[in-house]
């Protein structure tokens, strides 16, 4: 396509109304309004019940007290403009990501994009979230660092993987017209279910995503580096008003980012109907709201890990099914 | 109606990482917005580091201590010495400390013995 006005109006229309900055805030919040009324309802509580109906405008009620009601207080050793600078970076990368895929009205696509999709997305999130915990010094804090690194060393390559499983099965089931490319693997995905070998690939795949998703956003039982009753607050220790306002935001765009990378590229999305139809818009919903319930429950369920408990789970629970899918998503082509 | 932009990978990412901080822009925008009229506060109440009600005093050790050092290799390392020195060479029952001794002593002179013969069969 050429470039024009048009398209340049169709950029910023994705990337900041749909599914862009307001749509993917939109999103977060909601997002975390249902996992906290799903916890809720575990625990034998009401959740979030006062703002908006059924509560759920307290995640916009609590985000909108943080940054525009509370004092900022610097702390002594910070640099009291790089968490917010970072927070800002890390919703910005989350947001530019939707771009990769067909909710987007706006899409980027070129061989071997996967790659680029997890520089965008899985390296300057984590990175941001790491510096905003850096730039406030203090034992707590450290701590935290030094777990949620380790976490992260071992999350992140498992995260790799399980993306490139269904785009790997995309490529060599021969839907893909771009190799690697994580566009058309959302687009073509629900075909692979279909595919005896590749359906068994998938399934692995699903389950190490969704294991890695809870230690990529340290829900429990990986909420390791956060720590309450052990480290305070972990890294997040020193994040009050705006900043604790911001982080929590940053948090939550990147689960919703994620979460919605996982429908596209393993659960199809909404095809095979279109974007623009009842039951596709319906299929979407629906598939998403599933996997958000089945990562509310995970979260619900179990108690913290330690740091090498939560390793050796990731490694026997999503390390080892992703690698199993990997070999498979290699070898099922030739096979079948 | 929506459009695909079929690029390289070099492009794709530039592309991608400068819409970015196109957000980034947007967002800082729209948080100045929301925090106009403030500014931070460095200094005063809360301004300290939040250590948990110690003394800050704590922040200036940044190196271990000599003392914590001797009894992280006391309490980590030696710990196995120290379980044979207490319940094989101090048990409290004699024939074991003379178990012990003799097996010791015997090592001492099976090693005299063999130093011995090395030392004999060099000369010769």
């Amino acid at each position: 396509m050429s470039w024009g006005p048009e398209s340049l109006g169709l950029l910023l229309f994705a990337l900041l109304v749909f599914p862009g900055l307001f749509f993917t805030v939109a999103l977060a919040l909601f997002s975390e309004w249902y996992l906290r009324k799903i916890v809720a309802r575990m625990q034998n509580r009401m959740g979030p019940s006062y703002v908006g109906p059924f509560g759920i405008l307290q995640p916009l009620a609590d985000f909108l007290k943080l940054v525009m009601s509370k004092e900022e207080v610097v702390q002594k050793f910070s640099l009291s403009w790089v968490p917010k600078a970072m927070a800002l970076t890390g919703i910005g990368a989350a947001v530019a990501s939707l771009l990769f895929l067909p909710i987007s009205p706006f899409r980027v696509v070129a061989p071997y994009d996967f790659v680029v999709y997890l520089y965008i997305c899985s390296l300057w999130v984590p990175v941001s979230i790491v510096f905003m915990g850096l730039s406030a010094p203090n034992p707590f804090v450290s701590a935290g660092i030094s777990r949620l690194l380790s976490l992260f060393i071992a999350t992140e390559p498992v995260w790799f993987a399980a993306v490139l499983v269904p785009v790997a099965l995309t490529t060599y089931y021969g839907y893909s017209e771009m190799p690697f490319s994580v566009f058309c693997t959302a687009v073509n995905s629900w075909r692979l279910w279909s595919e005896p070998l590749g359906a068994v690939a998938m399934l692995l795949g699903l389950v190490g995503t969704v294991v890695s998703i809870q230690a990529k956003e340290m829900a429990q039982p990986f909420n390791i580096p956060e720590a309450e009753h052990e480290l305070i607050a972990g890294f997040a220790t020193e994040f009050s008003g705006p900043v604790l306002g911001l982080f929590n935001l940053v948090h939550d765009v990147d689960t919703a980012v994620s979460l919605l990378l996982v429908t596209y590229i393993y659960l199809g999305g909404p095809y095979p109907y279109p974007h623009l139809s009842v039951p596709g818009i319906l299929l979407l919903i629906v598939k998403y709201l599933a996997l958000l319930t089945v990562v509310s429950v995970i979260r619900s369920s179990f108690g913290r890990f330690r740091i090498e408990q939560g390793i050796e789970t990731l490694l026997k629970y999503s390390a080892a099914p992703v690698a199993i899918a990997l070999i498979l998503a290699n070898i099922a082509p030739i096979i079948t | 109606m929506a459009v695909v932009l079929k690029l390289e990978p070099y492009a794709e990412a530039l592309l991608v990482t400068g819409a970015m901080f196109g957000v980034v822009a947007v967002c800082t925008l729209l948080y100045a917005l929301l925090r106009r009229g403030t500014s931070a506060r460095r200094g005063g109440e809360g301004s300290e580091p939040y250590i948990g009600g110690e003394a800050p005093n704590i922040l200036r050790r940044v190196d271990a201590s000599a003392q914590n050092l001797y009894w992280g290799f006391v309490e980590g390392v030696s710990r196995t010495i120290y379980r044979v020195l207490r319940f094989v060479v101090h048990s409290g029952r004699l024939n074991e400390w003379a178990g012990y001794m003799a097996a010791y002593y015997g090592l001492l002179a099976l090693l005299a013995i063999i130093s011995l013969a090395i030392y004999i069969a060099r000369l010769g």
